[in-house]
């Protein structure tokens, strides 16, 4: 019971602490004071653009899926709970869009005959990916590759870093399970790169 | 530490800085006990620097929450709403397009269903040719099928078309691979334990060719994968068998009543005239089709008597074409322009090309390959090979001989005593160089068969034409000097030789020096020597 309750407080504390501008701003907007909710996406946008960015892997997208985010934020900010943080909730929305975005290619490409896949179709030659790509282009096209499954908590560690509370709460999973699937995700990240261990000197 | 999932999972948690400051430094502990673990942590290091420094953060955009703002306090037009609606308009258009022509003409998709199938059908019923005229029955075969329900489908009888009743008494055919334990000769066996004679044998045959005739057109196949069976398959059976049986009774009573239970009898059950009205009289003209895409039963005439005519046709053709074939004249016309263009007196007779069924054969001609003038191998390697063998004979059991007056002393030791300072040393020292020229003389001699009778020796005549420098040089070093004067040259006993020679000189040198030394000595202290 103890450490229970000594875990809930750990969780609390930082709450209370980081309680930030995002909850007044929201009180003003639900008060009616309109462009409090400009302020809001101002502060989020770029990170939020950076998210969709890095889950779904490609630029062409990320705005589309960011003015959907926001607007779905916008109809339901109403409803807003003030019980965690505002940006916990903008993220689980954002990769919750991004999981549809990528379901929608998912099944267009069923229809397309993978045309579109993009990550998969420079594979079979490595020679010609040795001459133009740098090492961080690598690193992405593996990356891509992963499942979004492992992507995802792995872009938001590394990346964004996140913790993997955080994570958590925004993917919707418990600790272990983040902790595990980012564990895979860097395995998974080193048996594809592993035909260029020497260049990346693994 | 193991390196299993679950620690690897807790390293990368560890990496990441997540994890309790008490399980922290449980892996710092593990850590500095595991050079694996160690190794690992800085490969997980490095995937994390990778892709932390994999993506750049995505360019701003600054128009966005304009975009944003504009799209959330657009008016919605009434437009937008129709707009995404619209697929359930298109929906329900078609389904009301769609009832309209039903109630106008209702049976249009009735037809349409029926156009298709008729377009199958009769896709699958071109060309249809009855199967077991392929399958070249033997008598034999109608006779397994009356009592067996059997017919080979092919000529090296691969397959089988067996046909029998379900439990419910329903009508079943499989097709069937080779099936075990089937039986031969049933027809010889049916004849002899009937003891027919010869005419009544031509009757059963007669029965069975009347049958065979009818069978041919149940079974059908074309082209198109597609084959059909008459249902009458089941009924010709039933006819076939009890008409053999009925004849069998008639024929032989006693050897019939031993197989067929007592009191029944085929001769007055009239099962087979009645099946064959009935088959005759029913139109019953549906075939079983089995296709690739689908079974279906359909109407289907087939026209014995048009096949045979056709195949009569098809027949007369072909012994037609074959006249035909014997009167003709091929005529092969060559473009006589085209080889004079090619002619050049180097082309043409390089090459000359043979063409058989079974052979390609190119003969190349006036290729220039230079003569060359060889030695007769042969009988050299003869020689060389027997004055080897010799060479070997002679020095396997050669001693090298040293002069007796002059052996090695090592007897006599010298001692330091250092107390007293008192040598003693007695050491004949040996003339190498004359031990050497002592064994060259022996061997020379050896060579030139005066010390032992090494006829075989005497073949290398030595000033011959086999002791040109450029041949068997390897050969004649053995036996020559520089000069050409003929000499044993053991390398490596000369080597030791030498070897010896310079430690010997030095020895020598040494003493002389210690015997200056000593004689000082001797001098200084005026001590005696005594010899030990």
């Amino acid at each position: 019971m103890n450490s229970q309750e000594s875990d809930k407080k750990e969780l609390q504390i930082p709450q209370i602490l980081n309680l930030d501008d995002d909850f007044s701003l929201i009180k003003r907007y639900i008060d009616g004071d309109e462009p409090a909710f400009k302020v809001l996406v101002l502060r989020h946008k770029e990170r939020v653009r950076n998210i969709i960015y890095l889950t779904i892997g490609n630029v062409t997208g990320v705005d589309d899926i960011a003015q959907e985010v926001f607007i779905t934020v916008f109809k339901n900010l109403k409803q807003f709970r003030f019980e965690s943080q505002f940006s916990t909730w903008l993220y689980r929305i954002t990769i919750n869009k991004c999981k549809d975005h990528l379901r929608k290619v998912a099944v267009r490409n069923i229809f397309t005959g993978f045309k579109d896949s993009g990550s998969d179709e420079s594979e079979p030659n490595y020679e010609m990916k040795t001459e133009n790509k740098d090492i961080s282009e690598f690193v992405q096209d593996a990356i891509k590759k992963l499942p979004s499954k492992l992507r995802i908590p792995l872009v938001l560690k590394d990346i964004e870093g996140f913790s993997y509370q955080e994570i958590a709460e925004t993917v919707q999973c418990d600790l272990g399970t983040v902790k595990s699937r980012i564990f895979r995700a860097r395995q998974g990240l080193k048996n594809i790169l592993a035909p260029l261990e020497k260049e990346l000197r693994l | 530490m193991k390196l299993n999932d679950t620690n690897l999972e807790l390293l990368s948690a560890y990496l990441d800085g997540e994890l309790s400051s008490k399980e922290a430094s449980e892996v710092e502990e593990k850590l500095k006990n595991s050079l694996d673990l160690q190794n690992k942590l800085s490969e997980l290091k490095k995937i994390k620097a990778y892709t932390k420094s994999a993506y750049k953060p995505i360019e701003e955009n600054p128009y966005f929450e304009t975009r944003l703002l504009a799209s959330l306090y657009k008016p919605k037009s009434a437009w937008s709403k129709v707009k995404k609606l619209s697929p359930v308009f298109s929906i329900i258009l078609l389904t009301v397009a769609v009832g309209l022509i039903l109630k106008i003409n209702p049976t249009m998709i009735k037809e349409l269903f029926e156009q298709q199938k008729s377009n199958i059908t009769g896709f699958y019923k071109e060309n249809l040719r009855p199967l077991l005229y392929a399958a070249n029955l033997t008598n034999e075969d109608i006779f397994n099928f009356a009592f067996y329900k059997r017919l080979p489908l092919d000529e090296n009888d691969n397959k089988f078309l067996q046909i029998g009743f379900d439990p419910n008494g329903k009508q079943v055919f499989e097709i069937k691979n080779i099936d075990l334990g089937r039986e031969a000769n049933n027809l010889e066996k049916f004849a002899a334990s009937l003891n027919l004679t010869p005419k009544q044998r031509a009757q059963v045959d007669s029965i069975i060719e009347l049958y065979a005739n009818d069978l041919q057109g149940q079974v059908l196949v074309n082209d198109k994968n597609c084959m059909a069976v008459s249902p009458n398959l089941w009924y010709y059976q039933k006819a076939l068998a009890s008409d053999l049986l009925a004849f069998a009774e008639k024929t032989n009573k006693d050897q019939f009543r031993r197989i067929i239970p007592s009191g029944y009898s085929f001769a007055s059950n009239q099962t087979a005239p009645v099946i064959l009205r009935e088959i005759n009289k029913a139109g019953n003209d549906n075939y079983i089709f089995f296709t690739p895409d689908s079974i279906f039963t359909e109407k289907y005439r087939f026209d014995k008597d048009k096949f045979e005519e056709a195949m009569k046709n098809f027949g007369e053709q072909m012994k037609n074409m074959r006249k035909e074939m014997k009167n003709f004249d091929v005529h092969i016309f060559i473009d006589s322009s085209l080889t004079k263009r090619r002619v050049s007196p180097l082309r043409e007779k390089d090459f000359k090309v043979f063409i058989d069924t079974n052979l390609f054969r190119v003969e190349i001609e006036n290729l220039n390959i230079p003569e060359i003038v060889l030695p007769d191998f042969d009988s050299l390697s003869i020689i060389i090979e027997n004055s080897v063998r010799n060479y070997d004979d002679a020095f396997r059991n050669y001693t090298f001989y040293f002069p007796p007056d002059r052996d090695f002393n090592l007897k006599n030791r010298i001692e330091r005593i250092d107390s007293s300072f008192l040598y003693n040393f007695k050491v004949t020292i040996p003339n190498v160089d004359s031990i050497l020229r002592e064994n060259k003389i022996r061997i020379d001699s050896v060579l030139k068969g005066k010390t032992f009778s090494f006829d075989s020796m005497k073949v290398f005549d030595f000033d011959s034409r086999f002791f040109h420098p450029d041949s068997s040089r390897a050969f004649y070093k053995y036996f020559l000097d520089d000069s050409g004067k003929p000499y044993f040259n053991n390398e490596q006993l000369r080597e030791q030789m030498e070897m010896l020679r310079k430690e010997m000189e030095k020895f020598r040198e040494e003493m002389r020096d210690l015997q200056k030394d000593l004689k000082k000595d001797i001098k200084e202290t005026e001590k005696e020597v005594i010899e030990i």
